[in-house]
């Protein structure tokens, strides 16, 4: 009999992913409230309730030093939002996040946005209970796709729990974490996000972040209004986009031994900034809650809204722990609000108050930054429980995205991951599980010629082969690829004592190893031999190539599908 | 037994004290939220006395902020708002708490507070008498709704809306407890909406309750006054004099005690004395006008009111108003008291300056029922 009570316990690998969602939405959900705790903890103690000038500039500064260690020496992957870093794990190394990681998040974001950085908690909750989702999955031993599975599943909740958004936190980790809505695991985030909510409600009960206005759309004319408003939100985030990018981008091309005080030096600034301005520090709901309610005048919030995205960007780009997204949704308020003051004042027609377009902006700017417009418009919604403003926030939202994409291709998390040389797939990685992809087709047997070889060396290296087409540089960096023609030519016109690279072409077409078999035969049209095919998480790190005989040898050895 | 069974008890299992210890944490959290709330409560209130309006709001949205659930935080931080003209986010946060609970006797009272300084009245009042029927904390409940009630009164005075704001009045006035602050209150309310009836009874009362009471003295002496009962309103003002307010009710003492011995038609006194004051208005009247003339006889409009009046008085005193005819025809005190009412009001309009002797003059005319001049 006991045998049977035992049978009936043995679960099944599914059963178990279903369990184990509830239990991670828990953990992850419980992290979030705690990550929220520990911040406030953070600045309750350094900054008290009026905190002196000194300790302003001080606070950020000292506490960026100590993390600023943490993060070089134990936690790299702690730095900036998490949400880039989470992404990156679930597309290329299978949902695998190092057990530390979650931690080391925890540590540092709360140190750095509890010490004033001008930051939010979201990002870093995402990558906490995407991090302690991966490291459960990863002790239960379980297959590499349930791994996988499981990040969205302990982002999502962990999302829900930060940001008290179950839905938006569901369409979050579909359209930025996973990047397809129409994903198989929609049923474990929507799970996860409700178990997290109950978890983080049964906790901190019904605290609003903000209070939220009632919303009206006083006149039809004020459409025209949220499109201004959408072109603000789209120019906002174009300039803070490529401010932080640019930065960031500076801040990378200092001396990599600089990068245990990089965030020491954001702290400094970011102190002197609250100093005059400690509207800017941490979070911010509460401003956002004012500037939501009527509670600013024009000018506060054009300065908050100037001075949030420099402080922002210093804070992001000097490399600290904190997020992008509650900065998004106070630049939002801020620039909404402004907009809606201007209408409100000079519009000839009835208007709401500026507290509305404070929260259409909100979702403009998200829309604009984080380039995830489906969970701005659910987001908002979300937050009103409004039906009225979801036409504005349309108009609002797209036309804020639109503006921000023309300008800036890339969405800002893409752009970021690959300034450190990580490749997320795009849309045309996105085929059935079944398909041939360049990883299948592709061979390492492969002949180099080294980067430094002369135009001699590498005519000898070749004179034995008949390729066409040859790789210069190695396995770890690809410099370029060269022709037989082309080096053939230089012999005969007398210049076989030059570098071979500067006969070969460092601009070449090449494939990441989940990008199809479709598109290699696609990129064989634009007359190339060979393509290489490069690790999305490396600086033209070679994993093989592919030829049209590899893929005719792949085809030949491959048995036919039934 | 299935390894990932395990695991997952073991997780599971895990998951209770880490929950028990995020409850704690955020239990520690929000106790110490408590009481820094209470700081910047605190903090707020000094500032708002001082008159450091914009300061004390910062304090109370970190007061409110702390602590979400305290709705006095949030209800002060919206007073101090109305107070500093941030209408709009004052309006929101009230009503935000009112939708929270409606019934909820102090933010219905903000609430009117703020539709007040609004000038939307209706929304004023409506909020008043939901604040009056709300829900106050039982040990204050009888003393909040008559503040309310009292609060009510002023702001319908304020407005001119008399007939309303004695309709409030007669029910707060059967509401309050029997002590002479509170009569006192009551009585002056009921002056300033004009019901000097009213007002009377009250500071007799609170006149009764402490006989020393300087305020209620004034008002019934006030009171008195108004309804021309003028030795009891001597009778008071005289016993406020003597009780501190000397200052304060020396004017309308004059003139009380003018009225009272400037009164021919009064019928304690013996008619000669009668003659006398008859006499001695008249003269007053006479000097009065003379004196205007004086002043405006280049000004063509004004003569032709004030010699017809001169000329009138002169032959009056040659007619009806002879001493002779004074001693044999009753009916001349009224002659002459119509006549002085004329010519103060006339005078009074054209030359301006007031006097406790003109109000006298006028006063006595008018209890006794003198015309107002064509």
């Amino acid at each position: 009999m006991s045998r049977n009570v035992i049978q009936r316990l043995w679960l099944r690998e599914d059963q178990i992913f279903l369990v184990l969602t509830i239990v991670i939405a828990i953990i992850a959900g419980l992290s979030a409230v705690l990550f929220t705790l520990a911040i406030q903890g953070v600045r309750n103690a350094l900054f008290g309730m009026s905190p002196s000038t000194v300790r302003l500039i001080l606070a950020p500064a000292l506490v960026s030093l100590a993390t600023g260690i943490l993060l070089a020496k134990f936690f790299p992957e702690a730095r900036g939002s998490g949400v880039p870093q989470t992404k990156a794990a679930f597309h290329l190394d299978e949902g695998r996040i190092r057990p530390i990681v979650p931690f080391g998040k925890f540590l540092t974001g709360a140190l750095c946005v509890g010490s004033g950085h001008s930051m939010g908690r979201e990002g870093p909750s995402v990558q906490i209970g995407a991090g302690l989702a991966s490291t459960i999955g990863q002790w239960f031993g379980l297959s590499p796709q349930r791994v996988q599975a499981l990040v969205p599943v302990g982002a999502a909740a962990a999302l829900a729990a930060a940001f008290n958004t179950p839905v938006a936190a569901v369409l979050f980790a579909l359209e930025e974490i996973i990047g397809d809505m129409n994903a198989s695991l929609i049923g474990s985030t929507v799970v996860a996000s409700v178990t997290s909510v109950i978890v983080e409600r049964s906790i901190l009960g019904d605290e609003v972040l903000f209070r939220v206005p009632a919303y009206q759309l006083v006149h039809p004319a004020e459409l025209l209004a949220y499109a201004v408003l959408g072109v603000v939100g789209g120019l906002v985030s174009l300039v803070f986009c490529k401010g932080l990018l640019g930065l960031r981008a500076a801040f990378l091309r200092l001396p990599p031994s600089t990068a245990i005080i990089q965030p020491t030096l954001g702290g400094l600034a970011v102190g002197v900034i609250l100093v005059f301005v400690p509207q800017v520090m941490g979070v911010g709901y509460e401003y956002v809650d004012q500037a939501l309610n009527g509670g600013m005048v024009l000018k506060t919030m054009l300065l908050l809204c100037a001075v949030k995205l420099a402080a922002t960007v210093i804070s992001y780009s000097s490399g600290n722990a904190g997020g992008i997204f509650a900065p998004s949704l106070y630049l939002g308020a801020m620039a909404g609000g402004v907009v809606g003051m201007t209408v409100h004042q000079f519009a000839p027609f009835p208007t709401a108050g500026p507290g509305a377009y404070a929260l259409v902006g909100m979702g403009a700017l998200f829309a604009g930054i984080i380039r995830a417009p489906m969970t701005s418009v659910f987001m908002i919604f979300e937050l009103t429980q409004d039906y009225q403003i979801l036409v504005p926030l349309m108009i609002s939202n797209m036309l804020s995205f639109m503006i921000s994409k023309r300008f800036q291709s890339k969405p800002v998390y893409h752009a970021l991951l690959e300034q450190t040389h990580i490749y997320l797939p795009g849309p045309e990685a996105r085929v059935p599980e079944k398909s041939w992809r360049a990883r299948d087709i592709m061979t390492r047997e492969i002949q180099f010629i080294p980067e430094d070889a002369l135009v001699r060396d590498a005519w000898n290296t070749i004179a034995k082969s008949k390729q066409a087409v040859f790789l210069v540089g190695d396995w770890g960096y690809l410099t370029g690829i060269v022709t037989r023609k082309a080096i053939e030519d230089a012999v005969q016109s007398g210049r076989e004592a030059v570098p071979v690279l500067s006969v070969a072409t460092q601009e070449f077409e090449y494939l990441y190893p989940d990008q199809p078999l479709e598109l290699a035969l696609e990129r064989f049209r634009g007359n190339s031999e060979l393509l290489p095919v490069l690790s999305r998480s490396g600086n033209r790190k070679l994993e093989g190539i592919v030829t049209i005989d590899t893929i005719l040898n792949f085809v030949h050895a491959t048995p036919p599908v039934t | 037994v299935q390894r990932e069974f395990v695991l997952l008890l073991l997780l599971s299992a895990l998951t209770i004290p880490f929950f028990l210890f995020t409850r704690s944490m955020a239990a520690r959290n929000r106790a110490a939220g408590i009481e820094i709330a209470k700081l910047w409560y605190q903090s707020g209130r000094d500032l708002l006395q001082v008159g450091n309006t914009e300061k004390a709001i910062a304090a109370f949205r970190s007061a409110a902020t702390n602590d979400h659930d305290n709705k006095d935080y949030a209800r002060a931080l919206a007073n101090a708002l109305a107070q500093a003209g941030h209408t709009e986010e004052a309006r929101e946060s009230l009503l935000r708490l009112r939708a929270s609970a409606p019934e909820d006797g102090a933010i219905n009272l903000s609430l009117a507070r703020l539709s007040g300084t609004e000038d939307a009245d209706a929304d004023a009042v409506r909020y008043y008498h939901n604040a009056l029927f709300g829900n106050w904390p039982p040990n204050q409940e009888l003393d909040r709704r008559r503040s309310v009630r009292t609060e009510l009164v002023r702001f319908l005075l304020s407005r001119g809306d008399r007939a309303q704001a004695l309709s409030e009045l007669l029910i707060l006035s059967s509401d309050i407890p029997d002590a002479d602050a509170a009569h006192n209150e009551v009585g002056s309310l009921f002056l300033e909406s004009g019901d000097s009836q009213h007002a009377l009874e009250q500071f007799t009362r609170a006149v009764k309750l402490n006989p020393k009471d300087g305020g209620a003295l004034r008002g019934a002496g006030e009171a008195a006054f108004n309804l021309a009962d003028y030795a009891k309103a001597r009778r008071y003002l005289e016993g406020a004099a003597a009780n501190g307010k000397a200052s304060d009710v020396a004017v309308l003492l004059e003139t009380t005690r003018t009225v009272l011995s400037w009164d021919p038609l009064v019928t304690a006194v013996d008619r000669e004395e009668r003659i006398r004051r008859m006499v001695a208005d008249l003269e007053f009247a006479s000097k009065a006008l003379q004196s205007c003339i004086e002043q405006k006889e280049d000004d063509r409009g004004a003569m032709m009111t004030l010699t017809p009046l001169s000329a009138e008085i002169e032959q009056d005193r040659q007619g009806p108003l002879r001493l002779s005819s004074l001693r044999r025809d009753s009916e001349a005190f009224n002659t002459g008291v119509n006549l002085v009412y004329r010519v103060e009001v006339a005078v009074e309009q054209i030359c301006g300056g007031s006097s406790p002797a003109r109000t006298a003059l006028l006063l006595i005319a008018r209890k006794h029922g003198a015309a107002e001049p064509q």
